[in-house]
């Protein structure tokens, strides 16, 4: 099915699978265990920016997305987009609410899907820091192959030369391999730098 | 939308088989072990000039392979390309020169390059580099270098016969009585150079055919693959500019790999001599495609 796909030369989209993102607030009590690491409270989807303008349709499913998160006011929200063409949706709840910050992305993820625009998510993530270091990591969950990886930067280090701590994001792993089905080929880890709470 | 596109497809893919069964039915004449040792070689040189082609295609652009820490913008487009096709990453080479442009090169998904010019990241905003980044994702997508390479072979083939059998014929760098004996022999091959004639001719339209409903599959696969067909639009735009632009010598720079590249220069009047479709041909189908988007269908 693949190659004749790909002879003629067109896509084949993957619907998304977005109810694991459920799963993430039991596989956090087991990752503060584990490794220290406690939710942040900040959360953001990135998705694509897809053209149409203010009026177009990608616009009308962003005001909805908009409305549907400006009910509660324990949320402070926003949107920023990079100059390439990708935006990220941000929440930021109090610590605590990890299950109601996991239900708001599923909420935004879930707008867009039924506006036709499952295909245009990246990516949602979840902001994780530990106390006594400055230590950041996010989850984040690839909608197209249902499937989870740590981001950690290292720390300390100048802005432009910053790396990926490997370490952290292989205890990340062994801590939520029973939790969460996360993404087997670690090529396809790849960095979100500007997520939400790094 | 797509559906006429993939029919012209299919088509000019029979055509191409065709053109291979032209090629190598003349050695079943003279015995099946011919034939199937034609059969045997020609796959074997096609597999070869796919493997060996990446690397010319880069040594030839004078491209190097760059990291992640070398250009980490270039590199984090590309990431969130392959996160939203779910290919793996291709390895990402920059090349000196200032033409605006861009190829893939590499025969699948796990062995491609992508290469884009320095001329290009100098000229094109963010978005339109970001588009012409899928431009040639889609290109690995759809397997179009081995594709193209496949469907270009036997025109090749018959080209390289030709200038030696029209050497023979017009005598170069011969005299006396090996020019005489080079002249019988050239006669003598008359059949097999007019059948090459032919074989060269039809491979080579066959194959610009293919090459240019490749590139069209490229923009709207690229296009739905960022949800941004204005941007590449007018990638394209600047790229043909830039191309129209630069000198002959720029422009001879860049014909090792101008069937790749992601707009290339010329390609006579007709079109049928043109490896890439054109420019108002290109706008047209990505404003259908942004007319889409527009209204949500």
């Amino acid at each position: 099915m693949r190659i004749p796909a790909g002879l003629r030369g067109r896509p084949a989209p993957a619907p998304p699978d977005l109810d694991r993102l459920f799963g993430v607030p039991s596989a956090a009590a087991a990752l503060a265990a584990a490794t220290g690491l406690v939710p942040s409270g900040e959360a953001g989807v990135c998705h694509r920016l897809v053209e149409g303008g203010p009026f177009g349709a990608f616009g009308r499913a962003q005001r909805d997305v908009a409305g549907l998160l400006a009910g509660d006011g324990a949320r402070a929200t926003g949107l920023t987009a990079d100059p390439h063409g990708w935006g990220w949706v941000r929440v930021t709840r109090p610590p605590d609410e990890l299950d109601r910050l996991v239900a708001d992305l599923h909420v935004v993820c879930a707008t867009l899907t039924a506006a036709g625009y499952g295909g245009y998510l990246l990516c949602s993530a979840v902001a994780f820091r530990r106390d006594g270091d400055r230590q950041r990591c996010v989850l984040v969950h690839t909608p197209g192959r249902g499937t989870f990886y740590p981001f950690a930067p290292r720390p300390s280090g100048e802005p432009g030369t910053v790396r990926r701590n490997n370490t952290v994001e292989t205890r990340v792993r062994e801590a939520l391999e029973g939790e969460l089905p996360i993404e087997p080929d670690r090529a396809r880890w790849f960095p979100v730098w500007d997520a939400p709470g790094l | 939308m797509d559906r006429g596109l993939g029919w012209r497809m299919l088509a000019t893919v029979g055509l191409v088989a065709l053109v291979y069964a032209g090629a190598v039915l003349p050695a079943f004449l003279a015995g099946p072990v011919w034939g199937a040792a034609a059969v045997a070689a020609a796959l074997a040189v096609a597999v070869c000039s796919v493997r060996a082609a990446d690397r010319l295609a880069l040594y030839a652009m004078d491209a190097r392979l760059v990291t992640s820490q070398d250009e980490p913008e270039l590199h984090a487009v590309l990431d969130r390309l392959c996160m939203s096709s779910g290919l793996p990453k291709p390895r990402l080479a920059v090349s000196g020169q200032d033409l605006p442009n861009a190829f893939a090169a590499g025969s699948g998904p796990g062995s491609a390059v992508v290469c884009v010019t320095e001329g290009l990241r100098a000229r094109l905003d963010p978005a339109e580099v970001a588009a012409v980044l899928a431009h040639e994702t889609a290109h690995v997508a759809n397997r179009d270098v081995l594709v193209t390479a496949v469907a270009s072979f036997p025109g090749m083939c018959a080209g390289l016969f030709l200038r030696w059998w029209t050497g023979l014929l017009t005598g170069r760098g011969r005299r006396g009585a090996r020019r005489a004996a080079a002249l019988v022999s050239g006669a003598v091959l008359l059949p097999l150079g007019a059948a090459a004639t032919v074989l060269g001719v039809a491979g080579t339209l066959t194959g610009l055919a293919l090459s240019r409903h490749r590139e069209l599959c490229a923009d709207s696969t690229g296009a739905l693959l960022t949800g941004r067909p204005a941007d590449l639009a007018s990638a394209l735009g600047k790229v043909h500019a830039g191309m129209r632009d630069a000198s002959r010598g720029d422009r001879r720079a860049l014909r090792p790999v101008s069937a790749r590249c992601v707009a290339a220069a010329g390609g006579g009047a007709l079109g049928l001599l043109s490896s890439h479709p054109t420019l108002e041909r290109r706008t047209e189908r990505l404003a259908a495609l942004s007319f889409r988007f527009e209204s949500g269908g």
